[in-house]
C-alpha cells in the first residue's frame, strides 16, 4: 500500500504538490488524472522517491521512500520522457535493469514481450520512434516484476492497439501477481476502461479520490421526456441534480442518489419517456467536481 | 545494487557510458607522451650523434620534456580531462530525463555520484599513466631514461596527479551547484579564478592608487587557482641555458613540491567531502535550472558582481589618457555593477526579463565594489603616508635605482638567486641580503616619501607628471623594513633628494659597507666573481669593446681587489660630478660546480670603472687592454655643441678653440654612462655635444671622425 501523507513541493514560489494525503491500495489500478502543471508528475516523482516532498512524507508498504533503495526495488518508475543511455540497445537497457532489479528482473519475460510487440532487441534505441520508446519502457517495466509500476502519460503516443496490449498486460499482471499500476494521465478517456481508483489533481491539490465503482454507484444519467403542462422544476428540486441540459422537451440529468429512488421522483411527473445512460468517467469527474466550486469543462477540455 | 558487488555493477555501467572520455583520453595522452618522446627522442640521437650535448644531459633533457614537468602537452591534457570527465561526469545531474532515471532506480545516489566520480578519476588517469611508461620505454630503449629517470617519472605523475584532482574536484563541485552544464563551465571558471581575479583587482587597484606601491606583484596569486597550483605541484628550480634552452636543473622535486601536492590533495578531499554531502542534500529538480542550491544565489551573485565592477572600474579609466580619471572610475563601477547584476539574474533565470529581479542584492555588490575601491582610491588604510612603529623594525634595505643603474639584471646572472615571483629582480637581489642597521636614515628618506605621496595623490591630472618625477628635487628609492615578527614592509618612495636632512641621510646610508657590499656586484661577500675560472677579460668604453685572455687567476684576483677598493671608496659626492668611463666584465666557459647542465660561455659584469680608478685602470693596461682615463682637452681635436631651435633650425656650434675646450672638457659627461648614476649627476641631460678625438696613437680605437656624444654637467 502507498500512503501519502500531507505531502507538499514547491518549485520557488510555485507549489506544485499541495498537501496531498492519499492512499492506494494494492491490487488495484490507480489513475492520477489531472490538466498539464496539475502536479502529477511531480506527485510521481516524490512517490518514486527522485523528489524529496518539502513536506509531508510517502512511505510505500512501510518504508520511506526517498534514498532508500530496498523501497526502490518494489517499483519501476516510467517517466514521460523515458531515459535510454546514449546509443544503447533495448538489450543493454535490460542487463542494467537486470542489475537493479537482480531480485525481480525476469529476461524471459523481457524477450518474449520483445518478440510480442516486434521491437528489435538490438537497435539502437536512438533510433526508435516515440510509440516505440514508450513500448520498449512499458515492456523493461513489466519485465522489472516490481509490485508497483508508476507510468507517467505513459499510454500517450502509444496507438490504440498497443495502447489495448497494455492494458491486457497490465491486467494480466495483476491477476497473476501482487501488482499495482499507477498511472497518470491528463486524458481521462484513456484510464475509463482500467482504472478501478482515480484520483483527480488540480492546481497542486487532490480534488477527490475515489474507487470509480463508488463514483459510479452513486451518480446516474437519466435522460426524461414530461408533459408540456408537468411542473418540471418541482420535481427536480428534489433530486441532487449535478447536470441539468435541456433540448426542447428532452431533459438530461446528472443525478446523485440510488437509480430507483430517482426514478420514483420523476415518474411523479408521469413522464412521457425515462432512460438511463451509461456514464462517461468524464461525465462523472465533471459534474462532481463541478459542485464542489471548480469548472473542471475548462481542465477537461 | 547496494552491495560491493553491485557498487562493481554500477561502477562498470557508468564506465560503458565514458567510452568517448577513455578514447580521447588514450588519444590525446598518445600524441602528449609516445609521440612527443619519439620526437624527443630523434631530437637526441641527432644531438648526441654530433657531439652537441652530452648522454647525462640529454637524459635529464628527455626525462624533464617527455615524461616530466616540462612536457606541457601532459600537463595541458590532464588539465582538459579533469574538466571534461568532470562535466561529463556530472552531466546526469543536470538533466531532467536522468534525474528521473537514477532517481527511481534502487540506487543511493550517493553511489551513483562515487561511481561517476571515480570512472571521471580512471579514464583520464589509467590512459594517461599507461602512456607516460609508453614513452618512458621508448626513452629507456636509446638510454635516455635511467632508473633515477623512472623514479622521476613516477614522482611526477604522482605529483601530477595531485594537481588532476584538484582541478577535478573544483569542476565536480561547481556541477553539483549548477543545473545547467553551460552553467556549469561558468561556475567552475568562477571558483577556480575568483580569488586570483580578486588577488590581481586588489594589485591593479593598489598599482594605479597607491602612489608608494613596491612595483611588481607578490608569486601569492600562484596559489589561488587550482590550475595555477598544478603548475605549482610540478615546478622545479631550472636554469637557462646559453643556447636558451630550458631544462629542470636539480632534476628532482623537492619538498616544496611535496607540500604543495599534499595541501592539494587535503583540499581535494575536503571539496570531495562536501561534495558528498552536497549530493545527498542537492534537489533532482535542480536539472535544467542555472543554480541547485537557490540559497547560493545572492552569495555567488555577490561574489561575482564586485570583481567584474572592480575590473569595470579600472577598465574606462584606462581608456583615456590619464588613468586617474575618477568620473570614469565610479561610471565603470556603477556600469560594471549594472551588468554583472543583470546578467548573473537573467543567468539564474534563463529569462532576459529577470534583470530586473533581486535589485538589493545588486545594490549591495555594487556598494561592496565602491567600498573596496575608496579603500585605495582614499587610502583608507594609510598604505602610503604611514610607517610602521619604529620600535617593531629590527632591520632595513634600500635600494635605489638611480644609483648604479646597470643595463644588466644582476640576479639574471646569478643562478643562486631564487626568484621572488614577479617582483623587481634588481630591487628584490640588491636588498635580498642588505641589512641596515641605522635605520633612522632610512626612516629619514621614507618620511620624505610618505609627504611627497600624500601631496602627490591630489596631483594626480596634472600633466607634467613625469617631470615632477624625475626633476632634480625627486629621485625613487625602495625600501624594505624587516620587523622582528618577520614581516616585511615594502614601499617604492618618491623623495625630495635636495633637502639638506635627506640628502645627508642619503649620504650616510651610501657610505655604509652594508649598502655598498649589496649594490656593488664587485663588493659582493660571495664569490660570484671569482668562483669560476675567468676565461676573458672585457672592458667596454663609449662604445668600443677591448679585451684580453692572457692573465693568471693571480691577476685577476687583483683586478678585482683593486675594483674593491676602489669602488667602496666611491662617495655621492663624487658620483654627483663624475660618471663611468667604462665598465669590465668576466667572461667564463664552465661553472666551478661541475653543474652539467650549465657548458657554454656566461658573461657577468663585475662593475664600472670611474676616472678615480686609477689602480685599476693601469692594472687593465697591464693585461693589454686599452683602459684610459678621462678624455683630456689635449686630445680632442673639435666639440660641436648640438643644438635646434623650437622650429628645427640647425643652431649648432663647432667649437676649435683650445682654450674654449680646455674650459669645456671637464664639464662633459659620457653619454653613455651619464644614466648609471642619474640620482644623483648633476648633469643638464637636455645638453649634447660631440667631442671629435685627434687622429693620435693614444686611443687607437677612435682612429678616424669616431665621436663621442656627451652632455655638460651643470
Amino acid at each position: 500500500m502507498i500512503e501519502a501523507n500531507n505531502v507538499t513541493k514547491r518549485f520557488s514560489d510555485i507549489t506544485a504538490v499541495d498537501d496531498v494525503t492519499l492512499t492506494i491500495e494494492d491490487s488495484k489500478v490507480f489513475g492520477l488524472i489531472g490538466t498539464n502543471g496539475a502536479g502529477k508528475s511531480t506527485f510521481l516523482r516524490m512517490l518514486s522517491g527522485v523528489l524529496r516532498p518539502d513536506e509531508g512524507n510517502i512511505e510505500i508498504d512501510g518504508m520511506t521512500v526517498f534514498e532508500n533503495p530496498e523501497c526502490k526495488e518494489k517499483f519501476f518508475f516510467i517517466s514521460d520522457e523515458a531515459y535510454f543511455f546514449l546509443n544503447a540497445s533495448p538489450d543493454e537497457m535490460a542487463r542494467f535493469y537486470e542489475r537493479c532489479y537482480p531480485a525481480t528482473f525476469n529476461r524471459e519475460r523481457y524477450t518474449k514481450l520483445m518478440t510480442n510487440f516486434d521491437l528489435d532487441r538490438k537497435r539502437k534505441i536512438n533510433t526508435f520512434s516515440k510509440g516505440m520508446k514508450k513500448q520498449l519502457s512499458i515492456i523493461l517495466g513489466l519485465s522489472a516484476m516490481t509490485k508497483y509500476l508508476f507510468c507517467d502519460e505513459t499510454f500517450d503516443g502509444l496507438d490504440p492497439v498497443m495502447r489495448q496490449a497494455v492494458k491486457s498486460l497490465f491486467a494480466s499482471d495483476m491477476s497473476d501477481r501482487d501488482f499495482t499500476p499507477i498511472i497518470a494521465s491528463h486524458n481521462l478517456r484513456e484510464l475509463e476502461d482500467i482504472c478501478d481508483t482515480v484520483g483527480l489533481l488540480h492546481k497542486g491539490g487532490m480534488l477527490m479520490s475515489e474507487d470509480l465503482d463508488d463514483v459510479k454507484g452513486d451518480v446516474h444519467k437519466i435522460q426524461v421526456v414530461f408533459p408540456n403542462d408537468t411542473d418540471t422544476e418541482s420535481i427536480t428540486d428534489r433530486l441532487r441534480i449535478l447536470d441539468n441540459e435541456k433540448r426542447g422537451s428532452l431533459m438530461t440529468l446528472i443525478v446523485r442518489g440510488q437509480e430507483k429512488e430517482i426514478k420514483d421522483i420523476l415518474s411523479e411527473g408521469s413522464p412521457i419517456f425515462m432512460e438511463t445512460l451509461p456514464l462517461s468517467l468524464e461525465e462523472i469527474f465533471i459534474t462532481s467536481t463541478g459542485v464542489e466550486g471548480y469548472d473542471i469543462k475548462k481542465i477537461i477540455y | 545494487m547496494t552491495s560491493k558487488r553491485s557498487f562493481t555493477d554500477l561502477l562498470r555501467e557508468d564506465l560503458k557510458r565514458r567510452m568517448w572520455p577513455l578514447a580521447l583520453s588514450f588519444i590525446g595522452f598518445f600524441f602528449a607522451l609516445p609521440v612527443l618522446a619519439l620526437i624527443k627522442l630523434g631530437d637526441h640521437i641527432t644531438s648526441l650523434d654530433q657531439g652537441w650535448d652530452t648522454l647525462v644531459s640529454l637524459q635529464y633533457s628527455f626525462v624533464s620534456f617527455a615524461l616530466g614537468p616540462s612536457n606541457l602537452f601532459a600537463i595541458a591534457g590532464l588539465m582538459i580531462m579533469a574538466v571534461l570527465n568532470a562535466l561529463q561526469g556530472m552531466k546526469y545531474l543536470h538533466s531532467r530525463q536522468e534525474a528521473d532515471f537514477y532517481g527511481a532506480i534502487p540506487v543511493l545516489r550517493t553511489s551513483k555520484f562515487i561511481a561517476s566520480y571515480i570512472n571521471g578519476i580512471l579514464t583520464a588517469l589509467i590512459p594517461y599513466i599507461i602512456m607516460t611508461f609508453l614513452a618512458a620505454i621508448i626513452g629507456a630503449t636509446r638510454g635516455f631514461v635511467t632508473a633515477e629517470g623512472l623514479l622521476f617519472t613516477v614522482q611526477t605523475i604522482l605529483l601530477e596527479i595531485a594537481g588532476f584532482l584538484l582541478i577535478y574536484n573544483t569542476i565536480v563541485l561547481a556541477s553539483i551547484l549548477t543545473g545547467h552544464t553551460a552553467v556549469a563551465v561558468a561556475g567552475g571558471a568562477v571558483i577556480s579564478f575568483v580569488l586570483l581575479a580578486y588577488r590581481v583587482l586588489f594589485e591593479g587597484y593598489a598599482s594605479t592608487f597607491f602612489v608608494t606601491r613596491y612595483e611588481g606583484f607578490s608569486d601569492a596569486g600562484e596559489y589561488l587557482s587550482p590550475f595555477t597550483v598544478f603548475f605549482k605541484i610540478v615546478e622545479t628550480e631550472s636554469v637557462w641555458r646559453a643556447d636558451g634552452y630550458m631544462m629542470a636543473r636539480h632534476h628532482g622535486y623537492t619538498f616544496a613540491n611535496v607540500k604543495t601536492a599534499l595541501i592539494s590533495l587535503v583540499i581535494s578531499a575536503a571539496i570531495l567531502a562536501l561534495c558528498y554531502w552536497l549530493i545527498k542534500i542537492r534537489p533532482a529538480e535542480a536539472a535544467g535550472r542555472a543554480l541547485a542550491f537557490d540559497r547560493t544565489k545572492p552569495f555567488i551573485k555577490l561574489i561575482i558582481i564586485v570583481p567584474v565592477a572592480l575590473t569595470s572600474g579600472l577598465f574606462f579609466p584606462s581608456l583615456t589618457d590619464n588613468s586617474y580619471t575618477y568620473p570614469w572610475l565610479i561610471f565603470g563601477l556603477i556600469v560594471g555593477t549594472l551588468l554583472a547584476h543583470a546578467a548573473i539574474e537573467v543567468i539564474y533565470d534563463f529569462d532576459f526579463k529577470a534583470c530586473v529581479k533581486h535589485i538589493p542584492t545588486g545594490i549591495a555588490g555594487g556598494v561592496i565594489a565602491v567600498a573596496i575601491a575608496a579603500v585605495f582610491v582614499f587610502d583608507f588604510a594609510g598604505y602610503d603616508t604611514t610607517l610602521p612603529d619604529r620600535g617593531s623594525v629590527t632591520s632595513a634595505a634600500v635600494y635605489f635605482p638611480g644609483i648604479e643603474n646597470s643595463m644588466y639584471d644582476r640576479s639574471y646572472y646569478d643562478p643562486a638567486f631564487e626568484y621572488d615571483g614577479y617582483a623587481d629582480t634588481s630591487a628584490d637581489y640588491n636588498t635580498k641580503n642588505m641589512v641596515l642597521t641605522d635605520i633612522d636614515d632610512v626612516y629619514t628618506l621614507a618620511g620624505s616619501g610618505c609627504d611627497h605621496a600624500s601631496r602627490y595623490r591630489w596631483h594626480v591630472n596634472k600633466p607634467a607628471e613625469s617631470d615632477y618625477y624625475d626633476g632634480p628635487a625627486y629621485t625613487q628609492v625602495s625600501v624594505i623594513l624587516r620587523k622582528a615578527s618577520g614581516k616585511e614592509f615594502k614601499r617604492s618612495y618618491y623623495f625630495d633628494k635636495s633637502a639638506p636632512e635627506v640628502k645627508e641621510a642619503m649620504a650616510r646610508i651610501y657610505d655604509t659597507d652594508e649598502y655598498k657590499d649589496n649594490t656593488y656586484d664587485v663588493l659582493s661577500k660571495d664569490d660570484r666573481m671569482t668562483r669560476m675560472p675567468v676565461e676573458i677579460i672585457r672592458y667596454e668604453s663609449a662604445g668600443h669593446t677591448d679585451t684580453a685572455s692572457s692573465f693568471t687567476e693571480a691577476d685577476v684576483e687583483e683586478l678585482v681587489a683593486a675594483m674593491a677598493k676602489e669602488t667602496r671608496a666611491l662617495s655621492l659626492d663624487y658620483l654627483s660630478g663624475e660618471a663611468p668611463i667604462g665598465y669590465v666584465e668576466f667572461e667564463f666557459m664552465q661553472d666551478k660546480n661541475t653543474d652539467p647542465y650549465v657548458n657554454s660561455e656566461v658573461v657577468r659584469p663585475v662593475g664600472y670603472v670611474y676616472p678615480s680608478f686609477t689602480e685599476t685602470i693601469a692594472l687593465l693596461n697591464k693585461m693589454g687592454i686599452n683602459a684610459h682615463e678621462k678624455i683630456s682637452a689635449d686630445e680632442v681635436d673639435h666639440i660641436v655643441k648640438i643644438e635646434y631651435d623650437d622650429d628645427g633650425n640647425d643652431l649648432s656650434e663647432t667649437i676649435k678653440d683650445k682654450e674654449q675646450i680646455a674650459v669645456l672638457i671637464p664639464e662633459l659627461i659620457n653619454q653613455d654612462y651619464a644614466s648609471v648614476n642619474y640620482a644623483v649627476l648633476d648633469a643638464d641631460y637636455d645638453s649634447n655635444y660631440e667631442v671629435y678625438l685627434k687622429s693620435t696613437n693614444i686611443r687607437p680605437e677612435y682612429y678616424g671622425d669616431v665621436s663621442i656624444y656627451c652632455v655638460k654637467r651643470k
